[in-house]
């Protein structure tokens, strides 16, 4: 029964075909459209044939039909706010002084919190695996009490608290919290990646007459810096995204900088869109840089 | 060259070598068989120190494995093992696999490790082999470096850990070949294993532990044709 069905589809369809073979083709205009609603209709929801290779025609149709609901709902948004709200974008040129010197701030915040977390991070990190049960348990606790606590909070606890006892400005108090609280993440990075590495792999170094510390040098180190990169990276991303909480204690970074421009031109959404399109742009660059790490380390094996 | 005795050992409750003992002397290949779960492999690795025993004397070479004041990691270059999924070193090449040990721990110049190497890979049958990572290499050709890497050592006692058995069939005897060419040159051996068939040929001994005991341990003839225990006959007529 199916299969009749089927069989007579396919018989429709050819003399569809030599029907169609004596008229003229349909215009360019009109076969764009059609292409276009085929993406809006059913085929564009319908699951995509894994084929191998790259296709450039499926590619296109998942690009184009994402980035058209993208720049739709965002265009519904804009008209809509539009209605009640006269966006003036040119105010923001005006401000290009401020907003670059906010975009610095937020870059050395984000760089110097970066280098300073993956040193204490690979520190804690090793910390928490280390046999010595003092290191271990200290490590564990830093990253619990660290992660169990917001940013926003730390920060402030930082400039407020610490600030009380030793006076400091607000770039080292905020450079000094957003590490605190980065080097737990990193050391929970590098201790889940030291300990992906196998047991056999210690097994295997230990028994050929490696110390322990030989071992965890040249065998599982190595190996463990490899799956640990790309997840730094990827911290950057976040490193970037976090930093913009240092507002709270009045460093003026990017965010603060759009936070003040709204309040003394009023043009408040154009500040914040520009300030998020901002950290979009940095932070998606990164993290497609993160992926094409991650492909181009890989682990053998 | 292995003198083991009274071993005990848990983990946790369960016991998993019970008044354990096993003498090899130089040059002898000895077979462990049992079933899963016995304690074969578990009484391998307290040979060269990665498992301790909670009782009992481990001497190899003379050398008491589980006295505190030994140093263990010199203990261990001379015991070569070779583990069941290889366990090769994914970011080293075949020839630093095998050349690495040597160079760091027994101090020799990268040229002269290097050739040692390449003989390795030769006697194991892979000689073209040295440039490629573990990742490109079948499973028996993996096994191979694993045997090279441990030659390489120089190692007076070979331990086996179930070396096939993560093999495809057709890569078991590449594998076999290579550790009855080991047994022709008098290497002490100590090999647990399921292949009865490499037992009998290259075997002297064959040791059959079952729940962390030794059962029966006899010359691989008499261990085959008349085996004492009842629990040894009902194994052998489940495996062969």
């Amino acid at each position: 029964m199916e299969k009749q069905r089927e069989i007579s589809m396919t018989v429709e369809f050819r003399e569809g075909l030599k029907e169609n073979k004596g008229k003229e083709r349909p215009s360019r205009r009109r076969m764009f459209l059609r292409f276009l609603c085929s993406l809006v209709a059913a085929k564009s929801l319908e699951p995509w044939e894994p084929k191998s290779g790259f296709s450039l025609t499926v590619f296109l149709k998942r690009f184009i039909v994402t980035g058209a609901i993208t720049v739709g709902i965002l265009w519904f948004l804009y008209s809509e706010a539009s209605k009640t709200y006269y966006f003036h974008w040119n105010i923001l040129w005006e401000y290009k002084g401020p907003f670059w010197q906010g975009f610095v701030v937020t870059l050395q915040v984000s760089s110097i919190t970066l280098i300073f977390s993956i040193l204490a991070g690979v520190l804690i990190g090793l910390a928490r695996i280390s046999r010595y049960y003092l290191l271990s348990d200290l490590a564990f606790t830093y990253v619990e009490v660290i992660r169990n606590i917001p940013l926003l909070v730390i920060i402030m606890l930082v400039y407020y608290g610490v600030g009380a006892i030793l006076p400091m400005h607000r770039f080292p108090a905020a450079v000094v919290a957003l590490t605190a609280f980065e080097a737990s993440f990193i050391a929970e990075i590098v201790r889940g990646g030291i300990q992906s590495i196998g047991k056999g792999q210690t097994w295997a170094g230990r028994s050929l007459g490696f110390s322990s510390g030989q071992t965890m040098r040249y065998i599982i180190l190595p190996q463990a810096v490899r799956r640990i990169i790309p997840a730094l990276a990827g911290q950057f991303v976040t490193v970037i995204k976090d930093s913009s909480l240092v507002s709270v204690i009045s460093l003026v970074d990017i965010t603060l900088t759009g936070k003040q421009v709204m309040t003394t031109t009023m043009a408040a959404l154009e500040s914040i869109t520009f300030i998020a399109f901002f950290y979009f742009v940095i932070c998606v660059v990164l993290s497609f840089f993160t992926k094409y790490l991650e492909r181009r380390l890989p682990v053998g094996d | 060259m292995i003198k083991a005795e009274n071993l005990n050992k848990w983990y946790g409750t369960l016991q998993v070598l019970r008044d354990f003992e096993l003498h090899v002397s130089k040059g002898e290949v000895v077979v462990l068989c049992g079933p899963s779960g016995s304690g074969k492999s578990t009484f391998l690795r307290t040979l060269n120190g990665l498992e301790s025993v909670q009782s009992g004397s481990i001497y190899v070479d003379g050398i008491a494995v589980n006295d505190p004041k030994t140093n263990l990691n010199t203990l261990r270059t001379k015991i070569g093992i070779v583990f069941q999924d290889f366990n090769l070193f994914p970011h080293m090449t075949v020839l630093k696999n095998i050349a690495f040990a040597p160079m760091k721990l027994l101090k020799m110049r990268q040229r002269d490790s290097e050739t040692i190497a390449h003989d390795l890979l030769q006697k194991v049958g892979i000689p073209e082999k040295y440039n490629a990572f573990p990742s490109q290499l079948s499973g028996g050709q993996k096994q191979r470096v694993a045997i090279a890497r441990a030659l390489a050592m120089q190692p007076k006692v070979m331990l086996f850990d179930e070396p096939t058995s993560a093999l495809d069939p057709e890569m078991i005897k590449e594998v076999l070949d290579v550790m009855a060419n080991l047994a022709r040159e008098h290497m002490t051996m100590v090999v647990v294993t399921h292949e009865m068939s490499f037992a009998r040929k290259v075997a002297d001994r064959i040791a059959f532990i079952d729940e962390g005991r030794l059962i029966e341990e006899a010359a691989t003839e008499a261990f085959f044709e008349k085996p004492k225990s009842e629990r040894t006959k009902r194994f052998l007529e489940q495996i062969l």
